[in-house]
């Protein structure tokens, strides 16, 4: 390295000295704060490393309330998926001039607080709720049908709540998407089914994974969705810590779940890119 | 091969009409161009034959055969597009074997066909390259060899030589030359570029702003015998005098106010080549003789005031003004290291042309 390039590199670090700053603070003095507190357990006269908060979750029912988030945050991440892709495909490529405003429309609830669209979704499904409304007063039911504190209830909160974290990367892939493939495909005898596995998927898969990550991420963690449209009956990862930090106020077993829901979030995102970069490998020799 | 049948199509989009009752016929196993200015519907015509696009009436036949509604991917045409359009995320190898990984074919057989394609457009060493790696003429190759390995019975090329630059388009235009003579295929090539044209087409049609065809023949018979001023304008460069037909002593002549009477010659009389009719005289410029001193054996003469030179090296462009105002371009070859007369600003020359190559348009 010469003298130049040396003192570009130390005005480069200076400029990210603040957001380095920031994330030391608020970021992993705080994780560290949470890891050693899940392994420190005392009271006013005893201090000591301890697994006990540990020993506490190998109850299955906490298994049970990961596989629940896991599935959760799964099936949203899916659903997402099989609505946004037609929709950000149509809007981007098929709709020519009015593409900016529909695209707007589609954004523009997400301008409003989330804690407020799932309020609006709970008084849609609510027992006195707008939907039972409806369907009362046009006679398709005779009593209202219970579909608050359902896990479908929970379901349409996330789809609808985390929809836009899907349709954005995909939106802005098939704005870079060259349409002219298409036609290029099928110009060399592939029917629809085989340019749309051989071209569009390929071509969108990093979109894709952008949006399915972001959609799944936060998913996975989620608490007021469940907790709000899903009632207390089911247990979902954010719910049991905020039972253990606010409710129980036991700051230590929920530091552990937090950790053992961090580890299984690392590992399973872990498990899906190495089996994706297995699989391309295996494409590559073939 | 086979011969395309365009009967009648109409398109229009957005209530813009851009072919109206076009019908076109292009004769099997020929190179054919198809040129006009930007905007005629000349890659609509290309898009209908591929079937990217469907006519809102007509029909399109592939030799007996009626492909109107057929879809694209039965079609036994193959296109190669103006932007390539190839695969981004395959090698050179997978783009070219895709139509032949559609169908399931034997892998042994894939590769002995991708490579004999390859081969053929001078890429097999570049045959596991992706395709970003590649020069734009190596990219254009792939679409070419990506487009005849499917053995169609038409190949369809929309400006595909647009974005190389000169010196690669002229060696490209040879080798597609090349190719065509091997393949026998039936070719369409749609261009604005009138020297692409010219070159590599054994026929051509030249289609004006509106969409109409207003010449269909060999490059030779455009060129030298153009049936309309837009053809004459828009093919090479063309003098055109406003005059009236005459007949002067059993010759055809044309009388251009000002300027005087100029003998023609009409190979074949038109039904509007009446007596007495106002018509246009167009004389090519590279067939008009310049000098300073008048010759005899010319059937036809003019004075006038050179105004513009232009150099380009193997020929010098002349721009003689008129005394009624009007521009003649004359073209001299540059034969000669010292050429016996210099030709300079404002001098007075004489423009000569022989009567043979006066080409006689209607007005």
């Amino acid at each position: 390295m010469d003298k130049e390039t040396i003192s570009t590199t130390f005005t480069t670090f200076l400029w990210g000295v603040p957001a380095l700053l920031w994330q030391v603070l608020f970021f992993y003095v705080p994780l560290i704060f949470l890891l050693a507190s899940s392994f420190i357990k005392h009271s006013e006269s005893s201090f000591e490393i301890t697994l006990e908060h540990y020993r506490l979750l190998l109850d299955p029912v906490y298994l049970y309330v990961l596989g629940r988030s896991l599935l959760l945050a799964l099936t949203t991440v899916t659903a997402c998926l099989i609505i946004a892709y037609p929709v950000a495909y149509y809007i981007s490529l098929r709709l020519k001039r009015w593409k900016t405003l529909f695209f707007a429309l589609l954004i523009l609830p997400f301008w409003t607080n989330f804690l407020l669209l799932v309020y609006a979704w709970y008084f849609l499904l609510e027992n006195d709720g707008l939907l039972n409304m409806v369907l009362l007063h046009l006679g398709f039911i005779t009593e209202p049908l219970h579909m608050m504190n359902t896990q479908a209830a929970v379901l349409c909160g996330m789809f609808y709540c985390y929809l836009p974290f899907m349709l954005l990367p995909l939106y802005s892939t098939f704005e870079r998407f060259d349409e002219r493939l298409l036609d290029a495909s099928s110009d060399l005898g592939a029917t629809q089914w085989q340019t749309f596995t051989r071209i569009m998927v390929p071509l969108t898969l990093p979109g894709i994974k952008t949006g399915a990550l972001l959609v799944f991420i936060p998913a996975f963690g989620e608490f007021v969705t469940p907790s709000l449209l899903g009632g207390d009956k089911h247990m979902y990862i954010g719910s049991v810590i905020t039972h253990y930090f606010l409710t129980m106020r036991n700051v230590s077993v929920g530091s552990a779940f937090t950790c053992l829901a961090s580890c299984a979030l690392i590992l399973i995102l872990f498990m899906v890119f190495m089996g994706h970069s297995l699989l391309t490998k295996k494409e590559h020799h073939g | 091969m086979k011969t395309i049948y365009l009967k009648d199509i109409c398109k229009s989009f957005d209530g813009d009409v851009i072919l109206n009752k076009f019908s076109l016929t292009v004769p099997e196993g020929k190179f054919f161009a198809v040129l006009g200015p930007s905007g005629c519907g000349k890659t609509t015509v290309l898009r209908i034959i591929g079937g990217f696009q469907q006519p809102d009436s007509g029909t399109v036949m592939l030799g007996d055969e009626d492909i109107t509604n057929m879809p694209i991917y039965k079609r036994r045409v193959s296109t190669v597009f103006q932007n390539y359009a190839l695969f981004p995320h395959m090698n050179v190898f997978d783009n070219v074997a895709y139509s032949l990984h559609i169908k399931d074919l034997d892998r042994e057989l894939i590769k002995q066909k991708v490579v004999k394609v390859l081969r053929a457009v001078r890429l097999e060493l570049h045959m596991y390259r992706s395709i970003q790696q590649l020069s734009g003429g190596e990219q254009q190759r792939v679409a070419i060899a990506r487009a005849i390995i499917t053995d169609p019975e038409v190949l369809l090329l929309d400006e595909p030589f647009a974005a190389l630059d000169v010196k690669l388009r002229e060696q490209m235009l040879i080798e597609l030359m090349d190719l065509q003579e091997t393949l026998k295929t039936t070719f369409v090539y749609v261009t604005h570029d009138q020297v692409e044209a010219l070159t590599v087409a054994d026929q051509m049609a030249i289609l004006n702003a509106d969409g109409q065809i207003e010449q269909i023949g060999t490059p030779q018979q455009i060129y030298e015998f153009p049936a309309s001023s837009f053809v004459a304008t828009f093919v090479g460069k063309m003098n055109l005098f406003r005059g009236i037909l005459k007949t002067v002593q059993d010759d055809v002549c044309v009388d251009v106010p000002d300027l005087g009477v100029f003998k023609a010659y009409i190979p074949a009389r038109q039904e509007w080549m009446q007596e007495g009719r106002e018509i246009l005289m167009g004389v090519r410029p590279e067939k008009i003789w310049i000098g300073k001193k008048r010759e005899e054996q010319f059937s036809n003469v003019i004075i006038g005031k050179v105004e513009a030179i232009i150099y380009h090296g193997y020929a010098t462009q002349y721009g003689v003004q008129m005394k009624n105002g009007m521009m003649v371009q004359v073209f001299e070859q540059n034969e000669e290291h010292f050429p016996k007369e210099k030709i300079d600003y404002d001098d007075q020359v004489f423009l000569h042309w022989q009567k043979e190559n006066v080409v006689l348009l209607e007005r």
